[in-house]
């Protein structure tokens, strides 16, 4: 994707009208050839496509009315990769009209670019049949609707025809659940708000009163009228507090809801018994402030969560395989569609080209490279052949294979990863955040410190002592302790969220802060995880020619190689379109291609033979002795050669890496000199491991190679019995398990969907590059804590200061009330310090 | 100062009105999306559709 194209993508909902440009592709804006022939008639002129994709999609959307998209769009449309599998699946059977089967559906939409595709969704779904109570979610990218099973699978499929990915959500109650509790939040907090407007309103004539400015009956009123507003806030919106130090309390898990909840109460209850006396304050003003802030501060704080969880449920699951089961194997090809989730022991399968291999088999027939990466750690694809094992989830890369499958379900090696990324969740040791070890001592603290001035003010004025125990009460309620911590978290995540880091679980900003050791795996997260063209070596020909040959080669394929071919090839196309220069020999096309696994490829471009594969392959017994391939070890080499004269002649050699990512280095050094001891675990052949290894500057002691899914795990679990505090990175199925025991794990957006669904936060890359998210992520945990630690020094600070005043009997609800807001206004503006912090700015 | 005595109930009851409507709203789902329905105005669904024509595709010929 070129430059411009993806600043448009990656700037949704800016308000820019796109003018039709007969260059770039009337659908995804990626530039075409001048002599395409794809494109559609629109508006009465011909607009361009760049592929038959594109063109499929397009002609769908305006075939059926749907074209107002094209209008109201204000970014182009990501290419659509999938929708002609998608157009050349057969339409399933009719679809249900029973409301009784239809049972809610979630989808989320995945590459939405700007509010007209919304539109879009919204108007296709419409139109599908079956399907009830279409709602699409503007600000969640989320699709929520009922329907049955078939009638889901239509409504994917509608949207995969005009371009528009949908993932269905694992759990679709799990989601309804959310969004009842986010309703529920709302509620409980705008009644807060309201109480404490109407409260305020009440109360503030009372502070400033003086003499017979309000008569007794008067002021009797008021105050039964805050009182009755005051219920509200108290028995309603603050009954999730209430319900939490319960909860705290049968467990003897001591968190900030209980001195919370002692104080809303006892200050109720005396401020009542005030009101009933007719002596003494009344402090319903500060109580319903006190249930109103620290609610919004939750209410911030899950909000920020919630987007994170929702931005990281949109990331591509894997969706159902669909497989050909051969019925009868060695008699007959003949085959079914079947879902890989029906698959039995035993059963034969046929897997194409490009496919994922749904469960664990042998191979019977055929011969493939199998991309293992995602399982093993293994950089390298995997040569099988006839006998060989493959296992489930991981990618056939050339052939088309036959395979018996050897296990499903549980015994699969799958799901014995998953059983392990459960009982890593399960073992890991329980996390007490800094404010949960203030709160222990607070509510104790609280109702020791009234005691004694209700004692001491008996001995002195006994009428006073009641009123001086409340001040007390109001004085130390812990409003600023209680906003310290969420204030602090909400605007770190927002800002991490923001920068690429998708935090799920709260506790991951303390643990990041207070880590000792730091665990990378090495394939796809310290290195890309893709191959990249490093180097052409040419023998005879221009690196120009060279590269587009082998582009001709490879177009279509989806071998690591080939694919980074493929990005080299089309990097240099925008370089010279960038420089104007139009280089005739980037128009080449293959024909007669034929793919040897494990060896390479073969095609005719322009009359004559190109081989392109390994050396045995490409250069048959004439071995390229005249190369210099000192300084290579470790990376693949790849020869280009041409038949002449019946010999193959080698033309080039294109050098390929798995590259490591840019600033890994400095950012682990970084790590390095913030205290961090930083490992590398991984499960690639130990001397590309340690090639890695050094490119990073990492202490040979603290990698090892060739590690299971299992070593890993028990690397971490034997840190953390020496008393370390473990942050894991990783993006494989392999890593699940290392980051589900580690104090906190962090997947990849990029990575295996299990490994994210077991992380607390996911990295996305999209937004910059990944290690300096990640040095941004401990440099920003790193300063919550010490915001967090500034919050609760303030709130001690407030207290030192005011519960003198309140011994003395000199604070008045209006003294309370300013204090309290004061308070927790410099809380939460020290707190807004780390939306714009930078390690660089400080 | 009798004012008063129907002006604050008054305020009491209809501040609890105005909290009864609120509830009711947050309950069906008016704030789950805020973004949308000023997007959804924006866009005319009463336009008959226009048909697509994909114009036939001319033999591949060399570029001159």
């Amino acid at each position: 994707m070129n430059a411009a194209a993806s600043a448009i993508l990656g700037a949704p909902y800016t308000h820019e009208t796109i003018a039709p440009v007969d260059t770039t592709c009337f659908h995804c804006g990626l530039p075409v050839d001048v002599s395409t022939t794809f494109g559609v008639l629109w508006n009465g002129r011909h607009q361009p496509m760049c592929c038959v994709g594109c063109e499929a999609v397009a002609s769908m959307i305006i075939d059926n009315g749907l074209d107002d998209f094209y209008r109201h769009r204000t970014g182009y449309s990501t290419k659509p990769t999938d929708a002609l599998p998608a157009l050349s699946l057969p339409r399933r059977g009719p679809v249900i009209a029973d409301n009784a089967q239809a049972e809610p559906v979630v989808l989320y939409l995945t590459n939405l670019t700007c509010a007209a595709c919304v539109w879009l969704a919204e108007n296709t779904l419409k139109r599908a049949a079956g399907v009830h109570d279409v709602q699409v979610n503007f600000t969640t990218h989320s699709v929520r609707l009922r329907s049955d099973r078939a009638g889901t699978e239509i409504c994917i499929d509608a949207l995969r025809r005009v371009g528009l990915h949908a993932e269905r959500a694992d759990d679709a109650e799990r989601d309804d659940s959310r969004l009842r509790s986010r309703r529920k939040q709302l509620i409980n907090l705008g009644v807060a708000g309201l109480s404490m407007m109407q409260v305020m309103m009440l109360t503030v004539p009372l502070y400033f009163a003086s003499g017979d400015d309000i008569s007794i009956d008067a002021r009797h009123l008021m105050g039964w009228a805050a009182w009755l507003m005051t219920l509200p806030a108290l028995l309603f919106s603050a009954r999730p507090i209430f319900v939490a130090a319960w909860r705290g309390l049968s467990v003897v898990h001591v968190g900030m809801d209980l001195p919370v909840a002692i104080a809303l109460i006892l200050t109720f209850l005396a401020s009542s018994w005030s009101l009933l006396t007719q002596q003494g304050h009344l402090y319903f003003d500060a109580i319903t402030m006190f249930v109103f802030l620290l609610l919004s501060a939750r209410w911030i704080e899950s909000t920020t969560r919630d987007r994170a969880v929702a931005r990281i449920g949109r990331m591509a699951n894997p969706r159902p395989v669909v497989v050909s089961r051969l019925i009868d194997f060695p008699r007959s090809e003949a085959s079914e569609r079947v879902e890989s989730k029906a698959l039995a022991k035993d059963e034969i399968i046929a897997i194409e080209q490009g496919a994922v291999i749904p469960a664990d088999g042998v191979i019977l027939r055929g011969e493939s490279e199998v991309d293992e990466a995602l399982m093993t750690g293994e950089s390298k694809p995997v040569p099988k052949n006839v006998g060989d094992t493959v296992v489930g989830g991981t990618v056939n890369m050339i052939g088309s294979i036959v395979v018996r499958i050897t296990a499903v379900g549980k015994q699969s090696v799958l799901a014995q990863l998953a059983r392990l990324v459960d009982s890593g969740l399960l073992a890991r040791p329980a996390f007490h955040g800094m404010t949960e070890k203030v709160a222990r001592y607070l509510a104790p603290t609280t109702v020791l410190l009234a005691l004694c001035g209700a004692l001491i003010w008996l001995a002195i004025d006994p009428a006073k002592s009641l009123d001086v125990a409340v001040a007390v009460l109001v004085i130390t309620c812990p409003c600023a302790f209680a906003l310290a911590a969420p204030t602090a978290s909400a605007a770190a995540l927002g800002a991490m969220a923001e920068r690429g880091m998708l935090v799920v679980r709260g506790h991951v900003l303390e643990t990041l802060a207070t880590a000792t050791d730091v665990v990378f795996d090495k394939t796809g997260t310290i290195t890309t995880g893709h191959w990249q063209l490093v180097d052409i070596r040419c023998v005879t020909a221009e690196p120009d020619s060279c590269l587009a040959i082998c582009g001709a080669l490879e177009s279509g394929a989806i071998h690591p190689v080939a694919r980074a071919v493929q990005r080299a090839v089309s990097a240099r196309l925008n370089c010279d379109q960038a420089n104007g220069t139009n280089n005739a020999s980037s128009q080449m096309v293959a024909a007669a291609l034929s793919h040897a696994p494990g060896a390479g490829v073969e095609g005719l471009i322009n009359g004559e033979y190109y081989r392109f594969g390994n050396m045995t392959f490409a250069l048959g017994d004439e071995q390229a002795t005249m190369m210099d391939h000192a300084g290579l070890d470790n990376k693949i080499l790849v020869f280009l050669s041409v038949k002449r004269s019946g010999r193959w002649t080698h033309l080039a050699t294109l050098v390929f890496d798995d590259a490591v990512r840019p600033n890994a280095a400095n950012t682990i050094a970084a790590l390095e000199s913030d205290g961090l001891e930083v490992h590398m675990l991984s499960g690639d052949r130990p001397d590309v491991v340690n090639t890695v290894a050094s490119a990073c500057g990492l202490d040979a002691r603290r990698v090892r190679a060739s590690q299971s899914a299992t070593d890993k795990r028990n690397y971490v679990l034997a840190l953390q019995a020496q008393g370390r505090r473990v942050v894991a990175i990783g993006d494989g199925m392999n890593d699940a398990p290392m980051l589900a025991a580690a104090d906190a794990g962090i997947g990849l957006a990029s990575g295996a969907s299990l490994t994210r669904l077991s992380s607390d936060a996911v990295l996305d890359e999209g937004k910059q590059q990944l290690f300096v998210c990640i040095g941004d992520a401990f440099a920003r945990a790193g300063k919550t804590l010490v915001i967090t630690r500034q919050n609760l020094g303030w709130a001690f600070a407030y207290n030192a200061v005011a519960l003198p005043l309140a011994f003395c009997a000199l604070v008045t609800p209006f003294i309370a009330a300013v204090g309290m807001a004061a308070s927790s206004l410099v809380v939460v503006l020290n707190a807004t310090r780390l939306w714009s912090w930078n390690r660089s700015g400080s | 100062m009798e004012s008063l005595w129907i002006l604050i109930p008054l305020s009491v009851l209809i501040a609890l009105g105005i909290g009864a409507v609120f509830w009711w709203a947050a309950g069906s789902g008016q704030f789950d999306d805020l973004d949308g329905p000023g997007q959804r105005i924006l866009v005319d669904d009463d336009r008959p559709p226009l048909q697509a024509v994909v114009p036939p595709r001319p033999p591949p010929s060399n570029p001159v």
